[in-house]
């Protein structure tokens, strides 16, 4: 280290003092507010350039700061995009199936989940082997594999591909499909395995259950199934063997006409809770034709 | 000491003043904002020696304090002190590279304290409290790479002949 020169000990004795005067000086009051204000309108528009300048900049980094809240930002709005583009998918559908539209709305409403209306635009490639159809949303739309989709009239089935514009629906007749059932005002749990476009085929997870003709099946609570809770799937038309004696098998006749699916819609939010049998139909079996095709 | 450095080291302190207020103060960086008055200082001193971060380190605190709220005086002091011990460590430099990185921290460090100190005498409260001075220390030391070369080169330009003042 360079020992300080006479001249260097000075002058550093000298500015400290200077220093000590100045902070006595502008502590007790005597104020340098003359020379603040000046310097500061020297200083400021220079500054106020420089700000101007390099804005952006900051700005970046300023967002740098809070990419986390960015992150909740933009969940916020997507969610609020994917809600318009349904609304408007709403208003765009109601001037064509305003009564289809009206039903559904009012199920979903009932049930208490987010249903997004979708038209059927085509039956699966592969028909016969596989029952599905091809619906006109997609990923742009919020749908996600797995979702449950329904129409005025109860279960049709669950999304499986999603597309960018479009997805395809496996509905319940379809023969790999197994939809887990609880009989409306009961607990007794079963399965509804689809048979290509036909009855469906109930079989109670207890052998023991006695099956009524006319007992009404509704989607299985949380857990017992892939689906959402509480939608109507079906009632029971036939059941095999000595009527009223523990049953293995039951005919079951779908609420929702596969042969002539055109609105659907697809729960994107389903309910916290159970809506248990809220959502079931009246006790008379639907008797259309097009229900028994 | 010559009129050019004298007049290029006013004009280096004014920018980094202007710079330290509009644009690092603000950048919403963990910890206390760098200090580049400071190390701006502290390289003027390093590369031109005692009486130049002396000088340099007075005028430039003395400009910060007379534009932020504390009492004026403050940070001249500091400065000026913070140069001038840098100063005494201009033959060291050449030495070895760290020793600007080494300076630089201790510099921000001490005045930091020194500031500290001198509020606490005054009765004013810090509004950072100590919390910041570990993210100040580690920003100039970053910063010491980039600004003390540039320093030095013009040190070396505009006052090739000096040999000690």
């Amino acid at each position: 280290m360079m020992a300080p020169t006479r001249g260097q000990r000075r002058a550093v004795i000298l500015l400290l003092l200077l220093s000590v005067v100045l902070i006595t000086l502008d502590h007790s009051g005597e104020g340098f507010h003359g020379i603040r204000g000046a310097a500061h309108s020297v200083v400021d528009p220079a500054q106020e350039g420089v700000t101007t300048l390099v804005a952006p900049v900051g700005r970046f980094f300023g967002g740098l700061g809070d990419l986390g809240d960015s992150g909740r930002k933009i969940d916020a709005l997507q969610k609020e995009n994917a809600d318009l583009r349904r609304q408007l998918r709403e208003s765009e559908l109601s001037t064509t199936r305003s009564d289809e539209l009206q039903k559904l709305k009012l199920v979903s409403g009932q049930g208490g989940f987010t249903v997004l209306p979708a038209v059927v635009t085509g039956l699966g490639p592969s028909i016969g082997f596989e029952w599905t159809v091809t619906v006109d949303a997609g990923r742009q739309d919020g749908l996600q594999p797995d979702q449950t989709v329904i129409d005025s009239d109860g279960l049709v089935g669950r999304v499986k591909q999603v597309g960018e514009n479009s997805a395809i629906v496996v509905l319940a007749v379809d023969p790999h499909s197994a939809v887990g059932v609880r009989v409306v005002g009961g607990n007794e749990l079963g399965v509804a395995a689809g048979n290509g476009l036909g009855p469906l085929t109930y079989t109670p997870l207890d052998p023991s259950t006695t099956v009524h003709v006319g007992d009404r099946l509704l989607t299985g609570p949380y857990g017992g199934s892939t689906y959402v809770a509480g939608l109507p799937v079906g009632q029971v038309a036939k059941v095999s063997g000595d009527p009223g004696a523990p049953a293995r098998e039951a005919t079951v006749t779908p609420y929702v006409s596969f042969s002539s699916l055109d609105l659907v819609g697809i729960v994107l939010a389903s309910p916290r809770t159970d809506p248990r049998d809220r959502l079931a139909p009246p006790t008379p079996a639907p008797t259309s034709p097009e229900h028994t095709p | 000491m010559r009129a050019g450095p004298g007049a290029a080291a006013a004009l280096a302190i004014v920018v980094a003043v202007i710079l330290q207020a509009a644009v690092i103060s603000r950048l919403p960086l963990p910890g206390g904002p760098p200090n580049l008055v400071l190390v701006l200082v502290v390289s003027i001193g390093l590369a031109a020696g005692g009486s130049a971060g002396l000088a340099a380190g007075f005028g430039a605190g003395l400009l910060t304090d007379v534009l932020s709220d504390h009492p004026v005086g403050v940070l001249a002091l500091c400065f000026a002190l913070a140069g001038f011990f840098a100063g005494l460590l201009e033959a060291e430099v050449r030495r070895s590279v760290l020793l600007p990185v080494v300076v630089v921290a201790a510099a921000s460090g001490a005045v930091y304290l020194v500031y500290l100190a001198i509020m606490g005498l005054l009765g004013q409260t810090v509004a950072d409290g100590a919390g910041g001075v570990f993210g100040t220390i580690a920003y100039d030391v970053v910063l010491t790479p980039f600004v003390f070369p540039l320093v030095a080169a013009v040190t070396r330009r505009l006052a090739p002949a000096r040999r000690g003042l």
